[in-house]
């Protein structure tokens, strides 16, 4: 292998059946091995290159008839950037009532996308 | 006290029950819906990753999300939350009860069984040791850390690779809890590669196949868990013991349905699925009666829970007004290489768009084909690159086994390595 050069092993999950990759990553390329069809050879480069979750956690309500409200990145966000916006999340303090996909932060991380509720939180009295 | 009547009651409010309410609703029967929570959506509200709903609604949502759209179609359905069915009889009676409403007494004319599966414990799998606290289900720590927002402990070891163990796993991690690994009695992983990939290696949480916790450790609270290779035949090598430190282990050794009601109603139960016999209208071998999602069988995604759910309550409230049970039926059973098949029966004449789903018993990772066979003679086949026990299958039944299952005889369903 030349310098600049990498493989990984990847184990592709765009279907169930999980095939083994082997992605070479050249300096300006890249080259995917043991995709059974096409769509795992765009997985492998996504993935070797800007691998994204969707990221989903929990952040504190007060006033509300639940401790906790479920949120998400309303899409994948990469993943590098998951433990910053996590970090930010355990920050916030949500006042009830709160609806479903009111938006949790903006835009964290320059991520490009919001982190929105995924269920709504009654207020108690 | 006067009996509440209506045409359908479904008992539990879950994927399967809301989809069965709402579809006996569509076909114009009076529906009750029984839930013993006081929120409507089963074990959805809790799992709080993506998932759901691709099959259904084409986008990726989480649990509450999944469930929040279908509580919104079952909107303007009578239900009774907080509400616990205790028992049934025959006709249909059903007795409940509440804080609220204390003794109540239901009659319907048809009942759909949307109850749920509860998840194996240490009882059921008996390991050794002290009995300590921190030891619980990766259900229940799943509820605790996202519904309640409590974390259960700092240091965590997870027995059994099975889904709800992997998503645990992650949402630990990402919680700041440490998970030291997580332990898998089979050689194989028992959950999807996918929740694999995201979960445990996306965050450096190392898996042990061929592993089990053989005994736990600690006098109040769990100080650590002996873990142990096994061997060929799943017994425990004590030369590879070793100690592992942890203050919570959590279980995830598979879900049991939840069926001591049905029981109580006489219908035939399947000793594999752990559930009962279905034909494929959903309906038990008692008439009018009908089950559907993890009641019936342990269900990888919650959309065909849903979709089972439909089937059971549009049938349900067919039953109600016509009194129809069906009058013969042809049986379906498992031939080699398959551990179980849903449904059990076809009611005959059959309907060639029957979907037969199934479990094989060992994992196949080279093309293979699913057969049906009746009287020996194949009548249908599904070709496929690989198949195993963790992901359920399906394939149609079609107009050739229908016409075969007129003339007599059972279906059996094989897979061939191709
Ligand atoms: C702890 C746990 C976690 C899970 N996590 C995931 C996951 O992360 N992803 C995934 O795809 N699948 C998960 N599953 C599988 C999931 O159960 C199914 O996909 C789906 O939710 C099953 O729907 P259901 O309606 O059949 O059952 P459930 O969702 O379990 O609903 C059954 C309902 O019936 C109610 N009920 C039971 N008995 C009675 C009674 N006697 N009277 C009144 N009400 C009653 C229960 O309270 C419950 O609300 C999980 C299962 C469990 C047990
Ligand atoms: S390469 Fe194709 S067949 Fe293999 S896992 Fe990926 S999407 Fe599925």
């Amino acid at each position: 292998m030349s310098a600049g050069e990498e493989t990984k092993e990847i184990i592709c999950t765009a279907c169930p059946r999980g095939c083994p990759l082997q992605v070479r990553v050249l300096r300006e390329a890249v080259q995917v091995e043991g995709a059974s069809c096409r769509r795992g050879v765009a997985f492998g480069r996504t993935e070797a290159l800007d691998p994204r979750r969707v990221l989903t956690t929990t952040v504190r309500v007060r006033g509300g008839a639940v401790p906790v409200v479920p949120v998400r990145t309303r899409s994948p966000i990469s993943r590098g950037l998951v433990p910053g916006v996590l970090a930010e999340l355990r920050r916030v303090e949500l006042l009830a009532p709160v609806s479903l996909h009111q938006i949790v932060l903006a835009d964290p991380a320059d991520a490009g996308t919001d982190v929105v509720t995924a269920a709504s939180v009654e207020e108690v009295s | 006290m006067t009996p509440i009547q209506c045409d359908v009651a479904v008992i539990g409010g879950g994927p399967a029950g809301l989809a069965a309410a709402v579809a006996a609703t569509e076909a114009g029967a009076d529906t009750l819906l029984l839930e013993r929570h006081v929120e409507l959506g089963g074990v959805l509200p809790q799992c709080i990753h993506p998932g759901f709903g691709l099959k259904l609604f084409g986008e990726e949502l989480t649990g509450p999300e999944y469930s929040q759209r279908w509580v919104s179609q079952a909107a303007g359905i009578r239900r009774l939350t907080d509400t616990m069915v205790v028992s049934v009889s025959p006709g249909f009676t059903v007795w409940a009860t509440g804080p609220a409403s204390g003794l109540l007494e239901v009659r319907s004319g048809s009942l759909v069984l949307a109850m749920g599966c509860r998840e194996r414990t240490r009882g059921a799998i008996a390991i050794a040791g002290t009995r300590p606290a921190g030891v619980m289900t990766a259900g229940t720590a799943q509820r605790l850390v996202n519904v309640h927002g409590h974390m259960p402990g700092k240091r965590f070891v997870i027995l059994g690779s099975g889904d709800i163990g992997m998503i645990m796993a992650r949402r630990l991690t990402w919680e700041g809890a440490e998970v030291v690994g997580v332990y898998e009695l089979l050689p194989h992983l028992a959950g999807l590669r996918r929740n694999y990939v995201q979960c445990l290696q996306d965050n450096d949480i190392p898996l042990h196949l061929g592993h089990t916790v053989t005994e736990i450790h600690g006098d109040r609270r769990l100080t650590g868990v002996t873990v142990c290779g096994v061997d060929q035949a799943m017994c425990p090598m004590p030369a590879t013991a070793q100690l592992v430190p942890a203050d919570t282990l959590l279980l995830s050794v598979g879900l049991i349905p939840e069926n001591e009601l049905t029981r109580a109603l006489g219908a035939e139960m399947d000793a594999v699925t752990g559930g009962p016999v279905v034909d494929d209208r959903m309906q038990t071998t008692v008439p009018g009666l009908f089950a559907a999602g993890n009641v019936v069988q342990v269900h990888d995604l919650a959309d065909d829970v849903s979709l089972a759910g439909a089937v059971a309550g549009r049938e349900a409230a067919a039953y109600a007004r016509d009194g129809t049970a069906g009058a013969a039926w042809a049986r379906v059973t498992p031939g080699s290489g398959v551990r179980s098949v849903v449904p059990q029966r076809l009611r005959l004449p059959a309907d060639p768009a029957t979907e037969i789903t199934l479990r094989v018993r060992r994992p196949v990772e080279q093309r293979c084909h699913l057969l049906l066979t009746v009287r020996g003679a194949t009548v249908a086949r599904r070709r496929l690159d690989y198949a195993r026990p963790g992901e359920m299958v399906s394939l149609s039944l079609g107009a050739q086994a229908a016409q075969a299952l007129r003339e007599g005889g059972d279906l059996a369903v094989e897979v061939v390595e191709a």
